[in-house]
């Protein structure tokens, strides 16, 4: 998947904002948004909010992780967990801090300080993830829980891991000798007659 | 804003078999699965035509109505990014699906044919089947034409042509309930261990162990 | 295309042909006649039984597959022997893969067939698992330098290549967002980042 691809599902993360209109509510596929009141919060898809932002419609509430005590803590139990992942206050915290920080920044106090802290967050749990990816291709497991990860993080290891340990499934099994038939692991190619007119 | 006229409301006509209560934002929901689903595995899945037809009707609704609604409406904009949202869903959902039938022609018109002999749901919609089909044809006719040099080449080879989705790939997946005894293949003779699923966990597995979970909708892939 | 498949060798993939036409060094069984070409440094008509030649992996393998008294005695190249295999033990990742053989891996799946005592398939299973640091280390520096394949073997560089182009774009992703990444790790692409810092951040 492209980065993009996981920021679109990002978008579809609820947030609050608080109008700066009234409107009645909007009939959307993916549920009704509003009805809005200006000055009252009332929470839309990311998407939706980004969008009012950008007319200058709504101010925008940061999620409540998003805030420096928070991140810091947060920051504090992932370098404590050498060798595991924290759960993440949100599934797609990244791409939130992206587009927040991205379209919302005066809405969200401390902003920089709130930028440093989450790549903080980000760069520990990428090397973490390099050392898990070593790890089980050397010990060639084929299987792993991944539940504290978040879309983008899964993201990030495709397709190098599924792809060496799709290889290195191969080469196991090609000494089961299941090459042929059920999976096609290796290609027998029979020669072909070249006689005749 | 460009808002498209073409075609005419079809809602009404359109059901989803059993499921006639469904809102419109499950039905979203379902194709959202769909579409990751399709994404990951490395096979091609059971069509989803009832869906994507239900939402293109939508779009088509949704552009007529947007047209009444006066451009400085802000509204207008919102409405016309959600439509655009969920037609980039749609195309590529069906994009995903012409590859893999691009890709693995044969083995899937071969399992097309099967399921319709032992009169199981197919796989393809009428279109896709038309697709694949042509695919098939057009691709034999070149290599005849190609290959006259080798007599025989093309019967002679017909089995071992056949491209196959490898059904081993390595995918990551979410549980969406509680799932008891999956087993793992990891490649070695025997030793299969059995895992159980908690509901909203996340795993890497070989996607073979739980093709038929993701078929009957017990876990999505992500 | 959307479709990101890993290798899968089918009848149609220019790489198993190649690699399959790597050759491996045979004795001959049986006296074979009419098929002295096979032995391009001799003239004779046929080929005698005891001749040593060098014949490509796919006829081998056919050879020993088919169930009648074979042709050809296999022996493993000298890449799977045990002088090389010590190599491989001592230290995986300083070696020159792709001049052992370039297809080393896949050539490799079919001598092991030839090999009673698993030991081909023992060493395809470390080389792999060692090198793979090294192969996502490459492809996760994503300064693009064409000669960091060159000691890769050609199923390594698939896993690099795929590797690499994913992480530049993620790299751009989060690039787009400001979050400052150093520049000895970034994508060299001036003309995305001038953009971008002129942009929302910064």
């Amino acid at each position: 998947m492209d980065p993009d691809e996981v920021e679109f599902w990002g978008e579809k993360s609820p947030i609050q904002i608080v109008p700066t209109f009234n409107s009645p509510a909007i009939y959307l596929i993916g549920g009704d948004v509003g009805p809005f009141r200006a000055t009252i919060p009332c929470r839309v898809p990311l998407w939706v909010a980004l969008s009012l932002k950008r007319q200058q419609y709504c101010k925008i509430i940061p999620p409540e992780w998003m805030d420096v005590d928070t991140l810091t803590e947060l920051r504090r139990q992932e370098k404590a967990a050498s060798s595991s992942f924290v759960k993440m206050p949100s599934e797609h915290y990244m791409v939130e801090a992206k587009l927040l920080l991205g379209g919302a920044a005066d809405d969200v106090p401390r902003a920089d300080e709130v930028k440093t802290i989450v790549k903080d967050i980000w760069d520990n749990r990428m090397a973490k993830l390099r050392s898990s990816m070593d790890s089980m291709i050397r010990n060639s497991s084929m299987y792993a829980a991944v539940d504290n990860l978040t879309l983008m993080e899964i993201n990030s290891v495709r397709p190098i891991l599924p792809h060496a340990l799709n290889q290195l499934y191969r080469m196991k099994m090609v000494k089961r000798g299941l090459s042929q038939g059920s999976a096609t692991l290796t290609h027998t190619r029979t020669a072909v007659s070249f006689t005749g007119s | 804003m460009e808002v498209d006229n073409e075609g005419e409301t079809e809602m009404a006509s359109l059901e989803l078999e059993d499921d006639d209560d469904l809102t419109l934002e499950q039905v979203l929901e379902m194709m959202e699965v769909a579409w990751l689903n399709e994404k990951f595995a490395p096979e091609i899945l059971p069509h989803k035509r009832e869906i994507v037809e239900l939402l293109l009707g939508q779009i088509t609704y949704l552009e007529e109505r947007l047209q009444q609604l006066p451009s400085t409406d802000f509204k207008k904009g919102i409405h016309q990014m959600e439509i655009d949202r969920l037609r980039y869903l749609l195309t590529s959902y069906l994009r995903l699906r012409l590859e893999k039938i691009e890709t693995f022609h044969k083995q899937i018109l071969l399992e097309e044919e099967k399921r319709a002999d032992e009169n199981e749901a197919l796989y393809l919609s009428p279109k896709e089947l038309e697709f694949a089909q042509e695919f098939e044809q057009d691709l034999e006719a070149h290599l005849a034409a190609n290959m006259n040099f080798c007599p025989n080449w093309q019967e002679s080879t017909a089995t071992e042509r056949i491209v196959q989705p490898n059904l081993n790939s390595m995918v990551f997946l979410k549980a969406k309930k509680d799932v008891e005894g999956i087993a793992i293949d990891d490649g070695k003779a025997e030793s299969s261990d059995l895992i159980d699923l908690a509901s909203g966990s996340q795993v890497l597995i070989n996607y073979n162990n739980v093709a038929s979970l993701v078929k009957n909708g017990d876990v999505h892939l992500i | 295309m959307s479709l990101q498949l890993s290798y899968q060798p089918n009848y149609y993939s220019i790489d198993d042909i190649l690699a399959s036409q790597e050759r491996v060094p045979c004795k001959v069984l049986q006296n074979v006649l009419g098929m002295g070409k096979l032995n391009p440094s001799a003239e004779d008509k046929d080929v005698k039984a005891g001749t040593e030649l060098e014949l490509p992996v796919w006829l081998v393998a056919s050879d020993c597959s088919i169930g009648r008294q074979p042709i050809f005695a296999p022996e493993l190249p000298k890449i799977y022997k045990e002088a090389y295999r010590e190599i491989l033990k001592a230290d995986a990742t300083a070696v020159d893969l792709h001049k052992f053989n370039v297809y080393f891996y896949e050539l490799g799946a079919y001598v092991k067939q030839f090999d009673r005592k698993d030991d081909v398939h023992a060493i395809l299973l470390h080389t792999f698992t060692t090198r793979f640091r090294l192969i996502m280390d490459l492809a996760h520096n994503s300064e693009s330098n064409p000669t960091v394949e060159q000691k890769l073997d050609m199923l390594e560089r698939r896993i690099y290549r795929v590797g690499h182009s994913a992480r530049v774009k993620l790299n751009s992703w989060l690039l787009e967002s400001g979050v400052q990444l150093q520049a000895a790790n970034m994508v060299t692409n001036h003309r995305k980042r001038k953009r971008v810092d002129d942009d929302l951040f910064n």
